[in-house]
């Protein structure tokens, strides 16, 4: 038997030597034929469903009748969603599934809002109290235009083998970071429900390959389909919002399916995106990881701008080194652990941190560099652009190190050793190895080791352990579901980075408070006042969402630490924010409708937060700083990590 | 020994028989290809980094003490140096006709960014270069300026001269003497747009305009918002402000051209309505005297195709674009950078995904919608190929076309139209393909710099995507991919047929602000928005210089198949980094050890520009297997 297999192995593999085999060539032919034929199918229907709704909308004053009708319409787009989401990610935020809050015009002469449009505008109108009818019928006609002009700009999208795989394990990374969560049905809560039609939409693509995948090994096939009919039955099952077990399906069903299209991708052949983009290109998921929950399911590189190549030993331990050094203070007495305190995980405690000469305090507390990589955007306004560009601040501002980097790099210079090691890690810079490049880089390239993505949590998520309280588990559903934090706070990393492309960083209004009593708006203006393209009224008092990760052992909490405990950051949130305390907050993005959290699901939250606490990470700082020759050795007597 | 192999045939096999019906094999016999080689000779252009953002420094005057918006002390720092800003946009060259160096190039800082060495706001970088007769080369030229400073790089001052500038974006380059024109976009609207918690500009306070412009400008007091998004001329030999042109009115400029005549200026506004404006100095080269006039296509008074509008008047200038829109001037969708060649005036006509509202008020305002958009407009909406004229404008007006992907567009000042010279797109009813993107495709034009090479006039189109949505880049790519493109002016009715795409920049970084130097040599070109994974210095704002145009353009005229063989030919292209193929075909590259590499599917090219030296192997879908070279 097992010659028999080998001789016809040989046997197909010597057509196709000497050329492609054009019956095989045909019968890919036939399956991206097929798989097009569905994808028109699919448009078409959204397309049709959308003239119904439309036409609905137009006649009918019933709210049931236009919320079952919304309902047929949100089916077909799920089902439609993973290669429309694929083709054009930009079209469907913009037009047809964006989130219901105003935005920023991409690219434009100056910042330009832009109202939303699309179904989970929609959705938020039709399933509030007393919806606006005749507004409805304006955005479900935009809506139908635009069903219209992105059925006739994907009519001759070029299909291949490669988009089906991404565009599938895409869409089961949004499944289960957004669907679940309700992330885009802000009004009905449809969001599980409506996970099974997606899944079925991915089902349906994937019917064309049966014979070829069954053909490279049957397990392959029925494996998928067992995944994928377990997956839509379980939901069919499980269909309420609040009790739908969110890491049971996770764990069973969506990363077990994300695991098993990379074998098939990968058993098939087929190129991945970094075979048609350029070789150095880099992006954010490393395709290759199987698990959403894996520490390297994203690549930090993606979010530096400094070369991947630099990611290694020798600049990690020169990044320390800077990291703890106080000579990069004006004084000698400050360095960056000043505020970002190893044994705190890289926070300091404080609500906000100590200036320079005790001078009062900074306007900002102090985040923890944990993951702080995972984004891209820095600052709690969002304000620089890579981990390397918050440096500048620190460097210049009065109330941190109060120098430049021009006066920083000759000072450093001044010591051999540092020239030395400088050289080491940045060869290509020659006689001045020390510049503001490459300081930058070394202290990004350290913090973006500090990577804390193995807690108990990720483990029990990856099936490596069984281990995990029930309350964290419930926690987490409770997270992910009824207390809406997976809405913003999106798995894996639980920060503001959105998936399924992990490519932007958002900002929330929450309507923080200047005190824990929650009298007063804090008057921090946040995003408005960081970078001017983001001068628009819809940042006023908006600010980064930060990771909860290790947040049990990171407070206190929001941008001005106005919050002690995790106890108090939840009643915050459970109550609506700011608005929902009574604070006059223009623009909150966060809605102002309690949470009705009891306080059994609150500490259950809380204990998942709890699960997800990982400071295992190098905490040590340099043994010794560099020597500075005799002219300076009153830097010799500077301390690691500075005075205070 | 017998069972490994075995066991190894047999995995390669498995691989081998499922693969064959899908997709390129993973690895391959390296050893397996026909014997003649192709190869793909080293670009004829060279690149040259003259000057990076942030690393290198530059010399600074002198700036007096003062209070910021808070009432903190700012500036008080004596001259010395300080690293240079960042963020590189237009490019200024002018020719040194009196010594054997080559000239002054001014560099553009698009950013908003508080300073108290340099100057808060945006900025301008100047350093002189002169080509080095070995190498061909350009040299940074030591200079002593008459203020005292001595260094390569200067910082243009503008604080103790016209006032802090901000969002330094194009500019205009003088085809008679190389003067310069710095323009200020992103429109302020208040103080605190440049004040921002100060991190912007520091110093709010009046400002009280001194000048020698014609009018009544001289004397008066703006608020400090006010005293931005002019042009403003500088002086590259003396790294300083020369005058804000107050007379050519207030708007959120981009670009702009002065005309042979010395006398005649072209300027655009990166806006929606954006007008296209006209300056005439009533002395050459004078231009703090002179008339300032409004396009306006349907205007049939002896101005022709313009209306003036009174440029002594700072009010009417602090207004200007409304005061246009009230004379009926006609509505541009973003106006981007201008250029002129042989009489004519070309612009870039960008484009906006939503206009919403913004051409209904304007029309309001009195503004009208030109024709040059209907035929685009005809083309993205069949239901509108048979309505007239006047139907499709208002359809325009009312915001119903979205103009994603924007335009080049001419205007002759003999019979006052203007045109569209280039069409964005193509639009097709299916959207553009894979296998037609980017080698057919033009989106949201941006910078565009036309010069002599070799004799022959080129324009340089350079791209700055507005969005990645309505395929403006291929299906299954996430990524922004903006491209340079060359083409040859001696073509009559270009399309994006007639565009080549040149990929100079070292790891596909994005560029801004091509000028050419006075001799045609060289390209000097900004890259602005680091991306990818660069190695530095490609992952700063840089300027950099491109030499060898007369052998790219001859190689991009006779571009001849290298290697043929039935059915199939395939040549190399060094200015694109590309190889060629006379059909359409899917491929993959494979490392010297039989890796895969690179796979391209139904293309009739692929770029191998990330490809290191050395050699690689071909598969086509087709059969055919060969070998080359990368020099």
């Amino acid at each position: 038997m097992k010659r028999l297999i080998l001789l016809v192995s040989l046997l197909a593999v010597i057509p196709w030597i000497s050329a492609f085999d054009s019956v095989e060539i045909d019968e890919s032919q036939k399956v991206i034929a097929a798989v097009r034929s569905l994808y028109k199918q699919q448009v078409q229907e959204f397309e049709l469903k959308a003239k119904h709704f439309n036409a609905q909308a137009k006649q009918s004053t019933d709210v049931k009748t236009l919320k079952h009708h919304f309902e047929v319409l949100r089916k077909s787009y799920k089902k439609a969603e993973t290669l429309l989401e694929y083709y054009d990610p930009e079209f469907v935020k913009d037009f047809i599934n964006g989130p219901p809050i105003p935005s920023l015009e991409r690219n434009a002469p100056g910042p330009f809002v832009v109202t939303p449009e699309g179904m989970q505008v929609i959705d938020e109108l039709l399933y509030g109290d007393h919806p606006d009818l005749v507004e409805l019928q304006s955005f479900s006609q935009k809506l139908l235009d635009n069903a219209i002009s992105i059925k006739r700009s994907q009519s001759g999208v070029v299909i291949q083998h490669r988009h089906i795989l991404e565009a599938a394990r895409l869409e089961l990374i949004r499944i289960m970071s957004l669907g679940i969560t309700g992330f885009d049905t802000p009004g009905s809560t449809a969001g599980v429900v409506e996970s099974k039609y997606a899944l079925e939409g991915i089902k349906e693509l994937f019917q064309p390959y049966e014979d070829i995948i069954t053909k490279k090994q049957p397990r392959l096939w029925s494996e998928l389909m067992t995944l994928l009919d377990g997956a839509i039955v379980y939901i069919g099952k499980n269909q309420n919002f609040e009790k739908f077990d969110r890491a049971h399906f996770i764990r069973n069903f969506g990363n077990p399916l994300y695991a098993h299209l990379l074998e098939i991708h990968k058993r098939l052949g087929i190129e991945t995106y970094y075979e048609v983009n350029n070789i150095n290109f880099k992006h954010a998921i490393n395709y290759f990881e199987d698990n959403i929950f894996d520490s390297d399911f994203l690549n930090p590189a993606y979010y530096q701008t400094v070369h991947s190549s630099k990611n290694n030993e020798n600049v990690v331990s020169l990044g320390k080194t800077l990291f703890f050094d106080p000579a990069l203070s004006a004084d000698n007495k400050r360095s960056c652990a000043s505020c970002h305190q190893p044994d705190k995980a890289f926070t300091d405690g404080h609500p906000k941190s100590i200036a320079k000469d005790f001078k009062g305090v900074v306007s900002r507390n102090a985040p923890t560099l944990i993951n702080a990589v995972y984004a891209d955007k820095f600052f709690y306004d969002l304000r620089s652009s890579s981990p390397e560009a918050q440096v500048d601040h620190v460097i210049a501002s009065h109330q941190e190190f109060s120098t430049s980097y021009l006066a920083v790099t000759k000072k450093l210079a001044q010591s051999a050793e540092y020239t030395e090691m400088f050289a080491r890690c940045f060869p290509e810079l020659g006689a001045e190895p020390i510049q503001k490049f490459s300081l930058t880089a070394a202290i990004s390239v350290y913090v973006s080791s500090l990577k804390g993505l193995d807690s108990p949590f990720d483990q029990y998520m990856r099936g490596e352990s069984e281990v995990l309280p029930k309350e964290a588990i419930q926690g987490f559903n409770v997270f992910m579901g009824k207390a809406a934090c997976g809405t913003c706070h999106f798995a894996p990393v639980f920060n503001g980075l959105v998936p399924p492309q992990f490519h932007e960083s958002e900002s929330e209004v929450l309507g923080v408070p200047a005190t824990a009593d929650i009298q007063t708006l804090d008057e921090d203006e946040g995003r408005y006042d960081g970078v001017t393209k983001d001068r628009a009224y819809i940042y006023r008092h908006s600010f980064k969402t930060t990771t909860v990760r290790n947040a049990a052992v990171t407070g206190p909490y929001m941008h001005n630490g106005v919050f002690a405990s995790l106890e108090d950051v939840m009643d915050f949130y459970n109550k609506g924010g700011g608005e929902g305390h009574g604070l006059k907050v223009t623009n909150q993005t966060l809605a102002a409708a309690p949470l009705n959290l009891s306080k059994k699901e609150i500490s259950q939250v809380i204990s998942f937060i709890k699960s997800l606490t990982d400071t295992n990470v190098d905490t040590s700082g340099p043994e010794k700083l560099p020597v500075f020759p005799e002219k300076y050795s009153s830097l010799n007597d500077r301390k690691i990590g500075g005075d205070y | 020994m017998k069972k490994f192999y075995l066991i190894l045939l047999f995995a390669v096999a498995i691989s081998y028989s499922g693969s064959a019906q899908f997709a390129f094999d993973i690895e391959v016999d390296p050893g397996d290809f026909l014997p003649d080689e192709l190869i793909l000779p080293p670009s004829p252009l060279t690149s040259q980094i003259l000057f990076i953002g942030g690393v290198d420094k530059v010399q600074t005057t002198a700036i007096a003490g003062t209070t910021g918006g808070d009432g903190g002390a700012i500036y008080g720092k004596e001259a010395g140096e300080a690293l240079a800003k960042q963020w590189h946009d237009f490019i200024g060259f002018t020719p040194d006709p009196d010594s054997e160096d080559l000239g002054w190039i001014s560099v553009n800082h698009e950013m908003v960014y508080a300073s108290d060495s340099i100057g808060d706001g945006g900025g301008m970088t100047v350093f002189k270069v002169k080509r080095n007769p070995l190498t061909d080369k350009l040299d940074i030229v030591e200079q002593t300026l008459s203020d005292g400073r001595e260094g390569k790089f200067f910082n243009v001052d503008f604080v103790n001269t016209v006032g802090e500038t901000g969002m330094n974006c194009g500019g205009i380059i003088s085809p008679v003497d190389g003067r310069i024109w710095t323009a200020e976009e992103w429109f302020r609207r208040d103080n605190g747009d440049l004040w921002r918690n100060g991190g912007g500009v520091r110093d709010t306070s009046d400002w009280t305009i001194s000048s020698d412009l014609t009018g009544d400008f001289d004397g008066q007091t703006v608020r400090k918002f006010e005293n931005f998004n002019w042009m403003v001329e500088i002086d590259p030999k003396e790294a300083k402000a020369i005058r804000k042109q107050y007379n050519w009115g207030r708007q959120g400029f981009e670009g702009g051209a002065v005309m042979p005549d010395n006398k005649t200026v072209y300027l655009g506004a990166d806006a929606t309505p954006g007008i296209f404006s006209k300056f005439i100095a009533d002395t050459e080269g004078d231009f703090t005297s002179g008339k300032l006039f409004a396009y306006k296509h349907d205007a049939e008074g002896a101005d022709g195709p313009w209306v003036e509008i009174d440029n002594t008047s700072l009010s009417k200038m602090l207004n200007y674009t409304a005061e246009a829109l009230a004379l009926g001037a006609t509505m541009f969708n973003r106006i981007e950078w201008v250029a002129q060649y042989d009489g004519k005036v070309y612009f870039t006509e960008t484009g906006r995904d939503g206009v919403g509202t913004r051409f209904l008020n304007g029309a309001a305002a009195g503004g009208i919608i030109d024709d040059h958009m209907n035929d685009a407009a005809r083309e993205r909406y069949p239901e509108l190929a048979d309505k007239p004229d006047e139907t499709v404008r208002d359809f325009i007006r009312d915001g119903g076309f979205a103009d994603y992907y924007g335009r080049v567009c001419k205007f002759d000042p003999e019979t006052g139209l203007v045109t569209t010279f280039v069409e964005g797109g193509p639009f097709f009813e299916e959207s553009p393909q894979l296998a037609e993107y980017p080698e057919k495709h033009l989106s949201n034009p941006d910078g565009l710099h036309i010069s002599e090479v070799d004799g022959k006039p080129f324009m340089v189109i350079q791209e700055d995507l507005n969005g990645t949505s309505n395929g403006r880049v291929p299906a299954g790519i996430s990524n922004r991919t903006c491209e340079l493109w060359l083409l040859d002016m001696a073509v009559a009715d270009p399309t994006i047929d007639d565009l080549t795409r040149v990929t100079v920049v070292p790891l596909g970084a994005e560029v801004t602000g091509a000028a050419f130097t006075s001799d045609g040599e060289t390209l000097l070109v900004n890259s602005q928005h680091p991306s990818g994974d660069n190695p530095f210095p490609y992952n700063n704002s840089l300027t950099y210089a491109i030499s060898g145009w007369e052998a790219a353009v001859s190689a991009v005229t006779s571009n001849a198949p290298q290697v043929s063989e039935a059915g199939f030919q395939v040549w190399p292209n060094p200015v694109s980094r590309e190889l060629q193929f006379s059909q359409r075909v899917d491929l993959a590259v494979y490392d010297m050890q039989g890796k895969r590499l690179k796979v391209v599917r139904n293309r009739q090219y692929i770029d191998v520009s990330d490809l290191r030296p050395g050699a690689y192997v071909i598969h086509t879908n087709t059969g055919v297997k060969r070998k080359f070279i990368v020099q």
